[in-house]
């Protein structure tokens, strides 16, 4: 396990690289996510001040 | 079967087809992009020697290639999208135009960056001038100047047709990151990124390569499709659908 983590001595280089692709891509799932949940909490406010009764 | 395709480029139909694709796309991500890096981390050699020797590092490729790849693509898809638009002047097109954009520049933040570092133990040197690095580089503004473009301009409308031109007229750089490699005289263009060698790989780093990529544009399918079911929400959200489904989802 150590070896694959070592990479023969580029690891800095290699996890430097993949780490980077991660936190990209998660960063971008994570924000889409956020999105969403503004976007349709927004909607569901704009809802209720149209139809306060509802 | 027949099937009528402009059924789906209204934003309300695709909205729910959009919706059902997503959990697929990116269970298939999921796999396929582990599937790859498991191959390409432990079941191909350490070293590799050849006219252009490699140590461990050279694993970089499984991500560096892959990005590299799908960030042409998707500027492919984008600049489609955006002619679609303009030719047909459908809604649907420019927001699935709109959507590929911040994907298609993370996808190329990533192959420069982790072809920095692999440029430093490969060649001694994060960054240089060549020409692939350089149009890779521009591929990477010109998906910023889209998004820019486009939110700098109030009316939706208006701004999707103006980014949708910049999209086209920026098609130029695709083709030209994808020959910049192939330098003709060393002397007159100097290339350090090393010509594609797909015919001479080792098969396992090569079919590793291939299975992130699938795994990775998959990926994309579904941020896209999320992104896009946002941006239709956000447009349409004067609708009586959009009302509707408001409703619902706040009963629920």
């Amino acid at each position: 396990m150590s070896t694959f983590f070592s990479q023969g001595g580029y690891a800095f280089f290699v996890w430097m690289s993949y780490g980077a692709g991660l936190v990209l891509l998660l960063a971008e799932v994570l924000v889409l996510r956020r999105e969403r949940r503004t976007i349709l909490s927004r909607l569901g406010r704009l809802a209720r001040l149209r139809n306060p009764d509802r | 079967m027949k099937i009528n395709w402009f059924h789906y480029s209204s934003p309300a139909t695709f909205y729910g087809l959009a919706g059902r694709l997503i959990p697929w796309f990116a269970w298939i991500a999921l796999i396929l992009t582990l599937a790859g890096l498991y191959w390409g981390f432990f079941e191909t050699p350490d070293r590799l020697g050849g006219s252009n020797p490699q140590k461990e590092y050279y694993r970089i490729i499984f991500l560096h290639v892959s990005t590299a790849w799908l960030s042409m693509w998707l500027y492919l898809v984008l600049a489609a999208w955006s002619a679609i638009g303009l030719v047909f002047n459908t809604r649907l097109s420019y927001m699935m135009a709109r959507a590929t954009a911040p994907t298609g520049a993370i996808f190329t933040f990533i192959a420069l960056w982790t072809g920095s570092f692999w440029g430093r133990t490969s060649w001694g040197t994060w960054w240089d001038w060549d020409p692939r690095l350089t149009s890779e580089l521009i591929l990477l503004f010109l998906y910023i100047g889209y998004m820019a473009l486009h939110s700098a301009i109030d009316d939706p409308r208006r701004g999707d047709r103006a980014a949708a031109l910049l999209a086209l007229v920026g098609l130029v750089t695709v083709p030209i990151i994808f020959w910049s490699i192939n330098c003709p005289d060393p002397n007159q263009c100097a290339a350090l990124h090393q010509r594609s060698s797909l015919d001479r790989i080792d098969p396992n780093i090569l079919w590793a390569m291939l299975t992130t990529t699938l795994g990775l544009w998959s990926y994309s399918f579904a941020v896209i499709l999320a992104r896009v079911r946002g941006i239709i929400l956000k447009r349409e959200a004067d609708s009586q659908w959009v009302r509707d489904l408001v409703t619902a989802e706040s009963r629920a």
